[in-house]
């Protein structure tokens, strides 16, 4: 089953077969179901979908915020977040400085000076996470992402990479898309309580924003109080905080 | 804002100056920069067996500058993927028929790279190589090119998809894709690139090939 060549016709078809099933995955479960399967016969039994921090020293306060999707062991998210590993971690480190994947193994560090990254890798051993196979994603919007795979013993033959690498991209892909369908779905404010709600964020009253929308201030306290039901707030600073939370609004 | 231009055999002729600045822009940005040794050439101009007379270029210029570009080539003849580079396409096969072209030579000049321009030259490129696929009939485009390029792609509604694994190409990660042109891709790609519409520039080829017009 490893193949000895690049052209390994096993995992090819196998990717590309993936490539063609996640575009039908309907649900973010789905994709992370089919995502786990597919590692798993080249030895993985674990995965991360997270963004990469703005840097690496507020890493830690993000680290929850930023993933997408988990497949994780029991207990190392909470040990890696209760001791700041984030932090000290080479592998988003030096995902963050290259385009291409690369074992965890190979992400650099120095083993005399840098103590707390050697402590990251060999802790995650006592997870059953001795190796893995991590996949950085750039485009043009922010730090950056990454899928990381891990497990014990993954076998990772020249073609099992390449798969995997496209298995990575296009699980990423299609989770990020249905995350953010799930997203648009779940609103429940109307364009003008979004609109109105953002201003109000950016500080202004509420006879301000009806001057700057050009609506009478009975209007706009309409559509606000309209907001504070649909989003059961007791009050303006509550609506304005849930809007936020619930991405019905950004700043 | 660059003028995307669309420039062939048909047309070529108004656009020599053009045309010579656009070889040595990719001889500083192959040769030069990315230091792919193997297509230097004495004169300063990158022009290798794809240049030919069936060869589209989608060229972006500020004034007579070339500052970005794309090159076109049917699938029919000689290709990147197909006579170069077959093992990229060792999954699905290679894609040879007279609707699909092959893209290469996607490119931004250093210093128009990213936020230098509003929308970006990238942005633009991308744009008018869906608007001159839809207005000439062509269905599909295939893409030799470095892995790390397919979310990109994807985020603007290219939909790519591999035609193989991966493989090393002289230390890069790179992917023989295909992907359909269609009208959803194209209106994705304006979306999320802040491009307003129609780009091309079809000068001297009002009459040959311009009847199916993107509407």
């Amino acid at each position: 089953m490893s193949g000895l060549n690049e052209s390994d016709p096993y995992w090819g078809t196998r990717a590309l077969d993936f490539v063609d099933a996640i575009d039908r995955a309907n649900t973010p479960g789905e994709v992370a179901n089919l995502l786990a399967k597919e590692i798993e016969q080249a030895g993985f039994h674990a995965y991360l979908i997270i963004g990469l921090p703005e840097s690496q020293t507020s890493s830690n306060n993000s680290f929850k915020h930023r993933i997408l999707a988990k497949g994780w062991p029991i207990g190392w998210t909470e040990l890696y977040v209760k001791e700041g590993l984030a932090a000290f971690d080479p592998v988003p480190r030096y995902a963050a400085q290259t385009m291409d994947p690369f074992v965890w193994s190979k992400a650099p560090y120095d083993p005399v000076r840098e103590q707390r990254a050697e402590y990251v890798m060999k802790r995650a051993i006592d997870f059953q996470l001795a190796e893995g196979f991590c996949v950085p994603i750039h485009t043009d919007d922010g730090p950056g992402s990454v899928v990381s795979l891990g497990g014990e013993r993954p076998e990772l033959t020249r073609s099992i990479r390449s798969a995997m690498h496209l298995i990575s991209l296009y699980s990423f892909h299609r989770m990020k898309s249905l995350l953010k369908t799930k997203k648009l779905n779940d609103r429940v404010l109307s364009p003008r309580e979004r609109d109105i709600l953002a201003w109000i964020a950016t500080g202004l009253t509420s006879a301000a924003v009806a001057e700057k929308l050009g609506l009478s201030e009975t209007t706009v306290l309409t559509h606000i109080t309209s907001a504070q039901r649909k989003l059961n707030a007791p009050n303006r600073i509550a609506t304005v905080v849930a809007a936020l939370r619930r991405g019905e609004i950004t700043l | 804002m660059a003028e995307v231009h669309v420039v062939c055999a048909g047309n070529r002729h108004l656009y020599e100056d053009v045309l010579d600045d656009y070889f040595r822009a990719r001889h500083r940005i192959y040769v030069d920069e990315r230091r792919w040794m193997e297509l230097a050439k004495p004169d300063g101009r990158e022009i290798d067996q794809f240049d030919g007379p069936t060869t589209v270029y989608i060229i972006a210029i500020e004034g007579r500058r070339v500052v970005g570009s794309q090159r076109m080539v049917p699938t029919c003849g000689p290709t990147l993927m197909g006579d170069v580079f077959p093992r990229l396409a060792a999954g699905r096969g290679l894609v040879r028929r007279p609707d699909a072209c092959e893209l290469s030579r996607m490119f931004v000049v250093r210093d128009r790279r990213g936020d230098a321009a509003h929308p970006r030259i990238e942005s633009l490129v991308m744009a008018g190589t869906m608007e001159y696929g839809l207005a000439e009939g062509i269905r599909q485009f295939t893409i030799v090119m470095e892995t790390w390029w397919i979310p990109r792609f994807l985020a603007m509604g290219w939909k790519v998809r591999p035609l193989g694994l991966p493989i090393d190409i002289g230390g890069m990660n790179c992917v023989g894709v295909v992907l359909d042109v269609n009208m959803s891709s194209w209106r994705e790609t304006l979306r999320t690139r802040s491009v307003a519409g129609h780009v091309l520039v079809w000068n001297g080829l009002e009459s040959s090939s311009t009847a199916s017009r993107v509407a």
